[in-house]
């Protein structure tokens, strides 16, 4: 708890979430902010307007908002480095707040499993190409946007309608991670991930979150490694049927269960590599994919932003 | 020990040890006491841009060291972090 004490937020708070992080009775800004979050983590495709004013009604301002979808981003990355690196909480012998890990395990299943009926943003693209819908007001005078534009216009070509639905963060802002995570995801980060394999973990990410921000970029990605575009609405063992061998197959159930089940990645998922031959730099960028890809995604379904015109890959 | 290989402080070079000893600079700054590049910053050490890419969002978080605790906001960042965790059943 030396963490906790060390933000001032009271134990007991924190305790009340991590037993129940779906129920806790929390009032007031924060309570409306767990809400939001839980949604955002779970099922960020169900996010729509009555949520963000559900927010504006407890009294966080825009600014708030976004820097609440860009935090939970942040921690999306970190939860999956946490789980896929099988690392725990040093203090507390891997109970932070002794309560039982299963309890979670079981509720997020059934948010995430499933039984989840997909809402797929595909339609979004469809229905209104090229025109953003962001549900939060934007600043594009801010200085610390001005700053991110200017990076995002020479490295693409121009300002993602992501970092635009952002521009009105707080100070300090945390923009340039979100540029970070758009500039990792262009390609894998070892030679132990081949372009192909990259593009699709990308692509079961996304599947995972309903998140069609990215699907410009991911097919685009998918044209240049030599492999079909992904489909609209997977009827089949979408990993299954793209395989072309057991790694493959091994790399496609690693992003699925990293995407969807991150808890229940264990120890055997990284042997299992080994054994194969891919190693622990495959399964690590299999793993940072995954968590960047989900932090783009659940911020994008979040704040109603529609995928970019061009896909987001270096222009250089 | 994690699930996969880790490059600890001593062995790592440029970029990646850069990155620990700002990780630990940081985080000794906003508690007022040595603490050690944290594991979590290790997990991905042997494919350094995702240690850096958290790395970079310790450095915004933490305005660069200089700031810690945010609890005068209505929903500090840190407690964005903690709910998330917790919603994803991860209690590192």
């Amino acid at each position: 708890m030396v963490l906790s004490q060390k933000i001032s937020l009271e134990d007991g708070l924190l305790r009340a979430i991590a037993d129940d992080p779906e129920n806790a009775a929390i009032p007031g800004p924060r309570g409306a902010a767990l809400r939001f979050l839980a949604k955002f983590t779970r099922r960020s495709w169900r996010i729509g307007d009555a949520d963000l004013e559900a927010l504006r009604k407890a009294g966080l301002a825009d600014e708030d908002i976004a820097d609440l979808c860009q935090m939970g981003a942040i921690q999306t990355l970190a939860v999956n480095q946490a789980d896929g690196g099988g690392i725990w909480f040093p203090e507390a012998g891997g109970d932070a707040v002794g309560h039982d890990r299963a309890y979670y395990a079981g509720a997020q299943e059934g948010l995430t499993g499933a039984g989840a009926a997909p809402t797929r943003g595909r339609g979004a693209i469809e229905g209104a190409p090229g025109a953003a819908a962001f549900r939060i007001a934007t600043d594009p005078d801010a200085a610390p946007y001005q700053e991110q534009a200017r990076r995002a216009q020479t490295r693409w070509g121009f300002v993602p309608k992501l970092l635009r639905a952002l521009s009105k963060g707080r100070e300090p802002s945390l923009l340039p991670f979100q540029q970070i995570a758009l500039e990792l995801l262009e390609a894998p980060q070892s030679a132990a991930l081949t372009p192909r394999q990259h593009a699709l973990v990308r692509a079961l990410a996304a599947e995972a979150s309903h998140g069609a921000y990215c699907e410009p970029t991911i097919q685009q990605q998918l044209v240049r490694a030599g492999e079909a575009p992904a489909g609209d609405a997977p009827e089949t063992d979408w990993a299954k049927a793209r395989a072309r061998d057991e790694r493959d197959l091994l790399v496609f159930r690693f992003a699925e269960k990293a995407a969807r089940n991150a808890y229940k990645i264990t120890e055997k998922d990284a042997a299992r590599f080994r054994d194969a031959g891919l190693g622990d730099e495959a399964y690590l960028d299999v793993l940072g994919t995954v968590g960047l890809q989900l932090g783009i995604d659940r911020m994008a379904n979040a704040l109603g932003v529609a995928p970019d015109a061009h896909p987001l890959l270096d222009a250089a | 020990m994690g699930f996969v290989r880790m490059i600890e402080e001593g062995e790592a070079t440029g970029l990646l040890a850069e990155n620990y000893r700002l990780v630990s600079e940081r985080y000794s700054h906003g508690l007022g006491f040595h603490l050690p590049t944290p594991e979590l910053y290790k997990v991905s050490s042997i494919v350094p841009a995702y240690t850096h890419a958290l790395s970079e969002s310790q450095r915004l978080l933490t305005g660069d060291g200089q700031h810690y605790c945010e609890s005068d906001a209505a929903v500090p960042r840190l407690f964005a972090g903690f709910c998330v965790a917790a919603l994803s059943a991860c209690f590192h």
